[in-house]
């Protein structure tokens, strides 16, 4: 009996491994057969054929020019004066100076880390926010659309707008945060009247804006299959096994997207220049972030070449996150897998 | 084409447009020890050019120029002043194109790496250091010993010289003040009036104790009104360096020394910082980062210190007719100290050079001229200018042909050109490089920032100096 099943399993491999070896053969042949055939003369565009692709390209040039005028020559000129002493007159060769000297500058490391710990907090803080602001209004129901409608007006708002805003209502005098806390006998915040509670009312703040993931999240949710969640009741499995083996594997793309795009977003950051004191600083440079250096550099003090180099330098650390983050998305369900 | 190619001939093309761009647009400004002249007051170097300013009247030439943007009464003022200008060239025209004031060294660099710097350049006495440092602009003095060659002025005799010297350094002026700002108190008579307060006080020369003594009776009534915390005597605008540059020198204290060390920490600083606390914590000023309740444009607060025009507060209906004007009030006798400063226009190396646009140069200078004559001063005032004339024979508000005046003669307007002995411009700016500069000022307002700090957990005032020293120093590194 034993014998039987060993060669059957033989003949079954044998078979197997033959086929492959067809395949390949095939495959081969395939390939020099393509080599082997001769040169087809290209063929000649008809005119409509001509008409419909310079017809392409003019509907493309608005936006190839665009992206070569304020894209690509910004950037090459940004990466030039990296290597230069510029000051928006006068050009001299700095080498890899301006590099060099962000690695000595104690400004540079008190906005990278601001910029970490304003990451760290403030990307999953929102992630989750979103995440659960977006369950709440995912079910039907009567001001389902209203509330929605509510949480996402605040995206809509220009940041310049809401940046002038929250400076009101972070007011220490005026601002209605501290009339209600002052109305049930609290004492008054500082938020970003102190450099300790600048960075916490800067991640407060930046709740104001998870609307926009929520809107993300929610579209997410609509393309979950319905009939995943009506075998899974039917098979007995409760809310939360729903939400833990249902939603959350089938919403990791939009996970994997806000997170990218939030890390992204986070380390650019330099909003705090509409609202904060100090030109954007804060009270002992509390909220002194990575961007805020580099347009204070090139904007307030004159160093471009040098704000270039922190731009290339920022543009690399995002660039080794975001292959970090790709590396690692195996976690990332796609419905076709 | 293989598609290989056409990238790599795309590729050289960006490649090629970029390095243009990046390269080609910036203007390296001209050695200033080769052509542009370096002269002293007189006038006398020995490597001052001649300067020939025969232009035939019918020159066809277009000017740019850049003059503040949000600012209404300088675009009526210029537009006034180049109608007039017109009468002398007509076929003379101008391209005006605009710069935020409180962004205004970026967006001159930007204009320069964009090509785009113009012939004639609004400027205040702060930013002339950041243009003069860049050599952006042209030493005024060998045309103005053209001009007094041709009989349009004697500079020392027609001129209120000591406004030009804040346009200038060491005898070599660049730029025209088309106006002598200075600083001085606005007063709210009705507000007083209503409050019960006498206004006997206030006149030009009171002193600081005066000024106090009346923001005290303020603070009783407003009290007594139930503004405990959101009502104040005055904009004192401390912060900004015309006001609080002043009140650190009448003190006997200083920024920086004229070897460009640092002088804050000093006994005199201490003791100005000292009295501006006081007026925190005795309620008189608003403390730093909190908003006040009230303020001198909204008919709520009675004074602010301002270089403004008259007509600036005058136009607006709750202040209509009810407010005046009186010298800055003096702090410790002779040692006082006023604020004040130059807005004016100045020529750029951009203005051509002197040879082969020798007109465009010329007729750029020729409006500068115009501006500071006495047609000039006439049709600014006539665009809406209210403040002194930089002209002697037009300077006094009592003088009936002087149009500044115009309107105003029952007003004190005397306060804007008395004590110009005491009058001190942001000079300490002169002893840092242009990179610098933006890093100062902040340091600066952080200490006056901290020093108007009511927080519970706020530095003392031998901390804030302590803090300011070491941020200046690594600022100047």
């Amino acid at each position: 009996m034993e014998t039987t099943t060993a060669t059957a399993k033989k003949e079954s491999s044998l078979s197997k491994a033959k086929e492959w070896a067809k395949g390949l053969f095939l495959r081969k042949k395939g390939a020099e057969a393509i080599e082997r055939r001769p040169k087809q003369p290209k063929r000649k565009m008809s005119r409509m054929q001509k008409r419909e692709e310079i017809a392409g390209w003019i509907f493309c040039s608005p936006l190839l020019i665009g992206l070569l005028l304020f894209t690509f020559v910004p950037m090459f000129c940004s990466l030039f004066w990296s290597f230069y002493h510029f000051d928006g007159f006068t050009l001299a060769p700095a080498g890899l100076y301006n590099f060099v000297h962000a690695f000595q500058d104690e400004e540079v490391g008190q906005s990278a880390l601001n910029t970490l710990i304003y990451a760290c907090v403030n990307i999953p803080l929102n992630l989750v926010l979103s995440y659960f602001l977006a369950l709440l209004v995912n079910n039907a129901h009567k001001f389902t659309r209203v509330f929605r409608v509510l949480f996402y007006l605040p995206v809509v708002i220009p940041a310049v707008v809401s940046g002038l805003l929250w400076k009101d209502i972070f007011d220490p005098t005026f601002g209605i945060f501290n009339k209600i806390l002052n109305s049930i006998g609290l004492p008054s915040f500082p938020f970003f009247q102190e450099a300790s509670t600048s960075m916490f009312s800067l991640i407060l703040m930046g709740c104001w804006g998870i609307g926009g993931g929520m809107i993300l999240w929610l579209s997410a949710f609509k393309n979950i299959p319905k009939d995943l969640y009506e075998s899974a009741k039917v098979d007995g499995a409760n809310a939360f096994q729903r939400f833990a083996n249902i939603t959350i594997p089938m919403s990791t793309p939009i996970i994997f997207f806000n997170l990218v795009t939030s890390v992204i977003g986070s380390l650019q950051y330099n909003g705090t220049l509409i609202f904060a004191p100090r030109s954007g600083r804060g009270y002992d440079n509390s909220l002194y972030l990575y961007g805020v250096k580099i347009y204070w550099e090139a904007m307030k003090s004159g160093n471009i070449g040098y704000a270039s180099a922190l731009s290339w330098l920022l543009c690399i650390v995002i660039s080794i996150l975001t292959f970090i983050l790709f590396k690692t998305s195996k976690w990332v369900f796609y419905g076709g897998e | 084409m293989k598609a290989s190619k056409k990238f790599f001939l795309a590729l050289s093309m960006l490649v090629g447009v970029s390095a243009a761009s990046c390269t080609q647009l910036v203007i390296e400004p001209p050695d200033p020890n080769s052509s542009t002249p370096t002269t002293n007051t007189s006038g006398d170097s020995e490597q001052e050019q001649e300067i020939d300013l025969y232009l035939d009247p019918n020159v066809k030439v277009e000017l740019s120029l850049v003059i503040p943007s949000g600012n209404e009464n300088e675009k009526t003022m210029i537009e006034s002043a180049i109608q007039s200008f017109n009468l002398k060239f007509p076929n003379v025209t101008f391209k005006t194109n605009y710069v935020q004031v409180n962004n205004y060294e970026s967006q001159i660099r930007n204009m320069n790496v964009a090509g785009q710097l113009p012939d004639i350049l609004w400027t205040n006495s702060q930013e002339l250091y950041f243009l003069r440092s860049l050599n952006v602009i042209q030493p005024l003095n060998p045309y103005f010993k053209a001009s007094e060659k041709r009989g349009d002025f004697n500079f020392e005799k027609d001129f209120k010289t000591e406004f030009f010297d804040m346009a200038g350094d060491n005898g070599t002026y660049y730029a025209v003040p088309r106006s002598a700002d200075t600083v001085v108190c606005f007063y709210n008579k009705k507000l007083l009036s209503d409050a019960g307060i006498s206004m006997d006080t206030i006149k030009n020369g009171w002193t600081w104790d005066d000024f106090i003594a009346l923001c005290r009776e303020w603070r009783e009534y407003a009290d007594k009104q139930g503004h405990e915390k959101d009502w104040y005597c005055c904009d004192f605008n401390f912060g900004w360096t015309s006001v609080d540059y002043p009140v650190i020198r009448s003190f006997g204290g200083d920024y920086f020394n004229e070897d460009g060390s640092i002088a804050i920490n000093s006994e005199n600083v201490k003791n100005a910082l000292t009295m501006m606390r006081g007026l925190v914590d005795d309620r008189l000023c608003v403390a730093n980062g909190m908003s006040s309740g009230s303020s001198f444009q909204n008919g709520t607060a009675p004074f602010i210190f301002q270089s403004a025009a008259i007509s600036h507060y005058d136009n607006l209906a709750v202040l209509k007719g009810n407010i005046d004007i009186v010298t800055f009030p003096i702090i410790n006798g002779e040692q006082g100290r006023i604020g004040a400063g130059i807005a004016g226009y100045a020529l750029t190396n951009a203005a051509g050079d002197q040879e082969s646009e020798h007109d465009k140069n010329i007729v750029a200078y020729e409006f500068l001229n115009h501006l500071i004559s006495y047609e000039g001063q006439q049709s600014l005032a006539e665009g809406g200018l209210n403040l002194p004339s930089v002209r002697n024979d037009l300077a006094d508000p009592t003088n009936p042909d002087a149009k500044w005046a115009e309107g105003y003669t029952d007003r004190n307007l005397e306060a804007y050109i008395l004590y110009d002995e005491r009058k001190v411009a942001d000079e300490f700016y002169r002893y840092i490089r242009p990179n610098q500069m933006a890093n100062v000022t902040l340091t600066i307002n952080d200490m006056i920032g901290d020093t108007l700090s009511n927080s519970p957990a706020r530095y003392s005032i031998d901390e804030v100096i302590e803090r300011t020293v070491s941020s200046l120093e690594d600022d100047l590194a």
